[in-house]
């Protein structure tokens, strides 16, 4: 059996780039390779990009909600809390062709998924991120927090603000991925818009969802992640000549 | 044979041995055409030195008791259109000194994507190190996978 | 040595093929369609929507049709003698020329397209991109140094250009065709969307180079090192047959065993310091018999005024034999034998050879001039032994002894009535061979019993 000793793997899964590095020594790689098993998985079941992805076919209309894996109609189950929550501002089916995309909340899904995995192996130190959406337990090195930088929404490359954690999850939301991939069920009229949204939680799935619907609501959007017991909500305003970090009150 | 004939052949010869032995970057292999090592912080011009390693696999475990403070960290190969990006990051300390191209496309039409591409994005990469990060939340680019892949490598490139 | 040998030896026959010229037109076309079919699965059309999309296509079909066009010009020219026999090296390097400036230009467009789609897909300005294609693309720099020589090639066969270039200079550049294919192979099976990832493409792309090498290198290099030494072929005399015309004198071993018809000719290669590296081809004026070859030469050019001077003993390299003046083109009892000029040779040697019965063989000789007549005591002796008829139509045009063309359709007629219904063999300059064509046409003779040879094109 070979353990993992400070181990980092990257693999492309979902599209995006992700990345598992793992700090505890004696944890065997095998649980390394289930973690990532598990997110190609999700990615078959979830995916918007595969047409033959359970996703894709239920949107085609090709299976009914009742054919699906307990799974997914758990995830759309939370989709609709979370669509009722959030006043519409988060909501699966707010593509401009009506098909079904749950990719904001399926991937925290998916990760903590990955991430109870490597608990159940033993590993206490570890951080995952997915493309963006983090998962992080314990500590890098012992007596020091990770550090994690939120990537400057307007510079390529530079980071505007770094937060340190030990245990939970982030996400962030913004218009800076290729296109505009928040695409708002609810018009604003963007004079009091989030250049970027970041939700730090317990739980990746609501704090992808949170930031999601958060950004989209505009400034109001912080509070309302506030609202929620455990998670808590940072963004950030600006433009070109610069940019300004919020931090709710609270 | 009339002298022309002969001047004509002559220089035909060296004509051809020339053009045979221009080599296009990507057939220099990469070791010459992306690696340069920088110790310190931004600046990428410097020539570039011969001799290649060999390409890393995905999995590298920083071995503790060889070279501690060392560490090579090879992004996921990443495929889009014009073929498949794999970045490597050379840390020493925690503080990336090398960023190279493990694969990039250089078949084709996209050989030329990846002599543009990926010295430009090397360049950036190497000035954003100075904040001691750990790992970076934030959408990332899918512009280009080089991008990718390094972000996934940058995200645990600081410890 | 002038003498006419009273028994012929029997040389054994060229072989020949039952190949048809449909057969070789089938095969030529059915590869290129398959070439075509070959970039249609690999998705060629499928790449017409992405942006760039039309011009990379149409630079991909350009270039696999161009090279594949350059590829059939190496084999037209390859000298082969099923070519030779089926078609005549004339009609060969007739369509060698059409073919030759279509393949200049698809290749000129493969170049244009390809830079601009890709252009278009990396938004950069033509320029930039070509720059990227020749410093960042894998032996394309050598390609491209290879489309400039077939440019070259063909700049420099337009007719315009042709005439102003000596011979030996445009021939030598024509050679540099060579070499352009050479370097263009290179980059097609690396960069080539459709060699790159199908190994099968590659394997057939690379067959059709190893054919048309091998034919290449059989007939252009192979046949003639054989021929040489097996019959180690040697200029044994040299004689002045008339003022600027003589006649070399040919021996060597084994003779009796070169195949080779009457009315062939050889492309020959008199080893001197000077002559080496030049080849012209001139036909046997004596049937074949085994103990020498004939062949009869005027001078026209600085390298036929060399020849006068051959040396006995000069080793000679011949390449062939070709030529479609033969018996084996014969459809008829009757012959017609029409000269012009030293164009007598190759009809000399079939005046021995073909089988004719008394009665049923004219032949027509037109010279200028009563010096330009050679071979008249042979001709007479030949005409009277085998029971035939000839006439020498020697003078100028307009003059008082002829006022008016012999050779013209009504003068045809009168000279051999039964002209309708004989075998026609023609040989002379091309303005000549040209005006009695016309006056056969006139004469309604069917084109399958006029056999000709021409040694200009």
């Amino acid at each position: 059996m070979t353990l993992a000793t400070g181990l980092l793997r990257v693999e492309q899964i979902m599209g995006t780039a992700i990345t598992i590095d793992l700090r505890d020594d004696g944890v065997p790689v095998a649980a390394l390779d289930e973690a990532f098993a598990s997110l190609v998985r999700a990615d078959a079941r979830y995916s918007t990009y595969r047409p033959d992805s359970e996703v894709s076919r239920l949107g085609r209309g090709e299976m009914v909600l009742a054919d699906c894996s307990l799974e997914l109609r758990q995830v759309l189950t939370l989709a609709e809390q979370l669509r009722v929550d959030s006043d519409g501002h988060f909501d699966v089916r707010h593509r401009a062709d009506g098909a079904l995309d749950p990719s904001g909340l399926v991937k925290g899904w998916a990760v903590e998924e990955a991430a109870w995995i490597l608990d159940q192996a033993g590993a206490r130190n570890y951080a995952i991120n997915a493309g963006g959406d983090i998962v992080l337990r314990g500590e890098p090195e012992p007596g020091q927090p990770w550090r994690v930088g939120i990537r400057h929404p307007l510079l390529a490359e530079a980071v505007a603000h770094v937060l340190e954690l030990r245990t939970g999850a982030v996400a962030t939301s913004g218009t800076y991925e290729r296109g505009e991939h928040i695409s708002r069920p609810r018009a604003g009229d963007g004079s009091r818009d989030w250049l970027s949204l970041t939700v730090v939680g317990p739980s990746l799935a609501y704090a992808d969802a949170y930031a999601t619907a958060g950004f989209a609501m505009g400034h109001p959007g912080l509070a309302w992640v506030n609202r929620h017991d455990g998670y808590r909500a940072y963004g950030m305003i600006g433009n070109a000549s610069g940019v300004r970090w919020i931090e709710g009150s609270n | 044979m009339p002298k022309r004939g002969v001047i004509s052949a002559l220089l035909t010869a060296i004509g051809v041995v020339l053009l045979i032995n221009f080599k296009t970057p990507s057939q220099q292999g990469f070791a010459a055409f992306n690696r340069q090592t920088v110790t310190g912080t931004t600046n990428t011009d410097g020539t570039a030195s011969a001799g290649g390693t060999p390409p890393p696999t995905a999995t590298v475990p920083p071995t503790a008791a060889a070279t501690p403070t060392t560490k090579t960290i090879t992004g996921p190969a990443i495929s889009y259109f014009f073929g498949t990006a794999q970045v490597q990051v050379t840390l020493e300390n925690g503080k990336i000194t090398d960023v190279t191209a493990v694969q990039l496309p250089n078949e084709g039409q996209s050989a030329w994507i990846s002599q543009q591409v990926a010295p430009i994005l090397r360049s950036e990469v190497l000035s954003a190190q100075s904040a001691q990060i750990n790992l970076i939340s934030g959408a990332t680019y899918t512009s280009a996978a080089y991008r990718q892949s390094l972000q996934a490598a940058l995200d645990q490139a600081r410890a | 040595m002038a003498a006419i040998p009273t028994t012929l030896a029997r040389v054994p026959m060229p072989r020949t093929w039952r190949l048809k010229p449909i057969d070789v037109a089938a095969l030529l076309v059915g590869n290129g369609l398959f070439i075509a079919a070959m970039w249609w699965r690999h998705g060629g059309l499928d790449q017409i929507p992405t942006p760039g999309g039309p011009f990379i296509a149409a630079g991909q079909l350009t270039a696999l049709l161009g090279t594949y066009t350059a590829l059939v010009q190496l084999v037209l020219m390859s000298r082969s003698p099923w070519l030779d026999q089926l078609f005549g090296m004339h009609r060969l390097a007739a369509w060698h020329r059409w073919i030759g400036f279509a393949t200049v230009w698809l290749l000129l467009g493969h170049g244009a397209f390809t830079t601009i789609g890709y252009a278009a897909i990396g938004h950069t300005s033509p320029i930039g991109e070509l720059w990227l294609l020749l410093t960042t693309f894998p032996y394309v720099l050598m390609a491209t140094a290879g489309m400039a020589m077939l440019i070259a090639v063909g700049v420099t066969s337009v007719r315009i250009a042709r005439r102003k270039l000596a011979y030996e200079t445009w021939h030598g550049i024509h050679l540099y065709g060579y070499l352009a294919i050479a370097l263009a192979t290179a980059h097609q099976l690396v960069v080539g969307s459709d060699f790159m990832h199908d190994p099968v493409a590659r394997i057939y792309w690379i067959s059709l180079y190893v054919a048309v090498a091998a034919m290449v290198l059989t007939f252009r290099v192979g046949q003639p090192i054989a021929i040489s030494l097996r019959h180690r072929l040697r200029v044994a005399n040299v004689v002045t047959e008339a003022p600027g015309v003589v006649s070399v004198y040919l021996v060597g071993c084994r003779l009796e065993q070169l195949a080779v018809r009457a009315g062939q000719y050889f492309v020959w290669r008199f080893l001197t310091r000077d002559g080496w590296w030049r080849g012209h081809p001139f036909s046997l004026s004596a049937a074949p018999n085994g103990e020498y070859l004939r062949l009869t030469i005027k001078q026209s050019g600085d390298y036929t005024r060399l020849l006068q001077q051959l040396r006995p003993g000069t080793r000679v390299f011949a390449e062939g034999p070709y030529g479609v003046l033969t018996g084996a083109r014969r459809t008829r009892p009757h012959l017609l034998l029409i000269a012009g000029g030293i164009g007598i040779a190759p009809l000399r040697a079939l005046l021995e050879e073909l089988p004719v019965a008394r009665g049923n063989l004219t032949l027509l000789y037109r010279a200028s001039d009563w010096d330009d007549v050679v071979f008249r005591d042979e001709i007479d002796h030949l005409v009277e032994q085998r029971g035939g008829l000839v006439r020498y139509l020697v003078g100028r045009r307009g003059t008082r002894e002829m006022p008016t063309d012999p050779l013209q359709a009504r003068a045809l007629r009168r000279l051999v009535p039964d002209i309708g219904r004989r075998d026609i063999y023609l040989c002379g300059s091309i303005q000549m061979m040209e005006a009695v064509e016309e006056s056969l046409e006139i004469l309604r003779v069917p084109p399958a019993q006029i056999h000709t040879e021409r040694f200009s094109y």
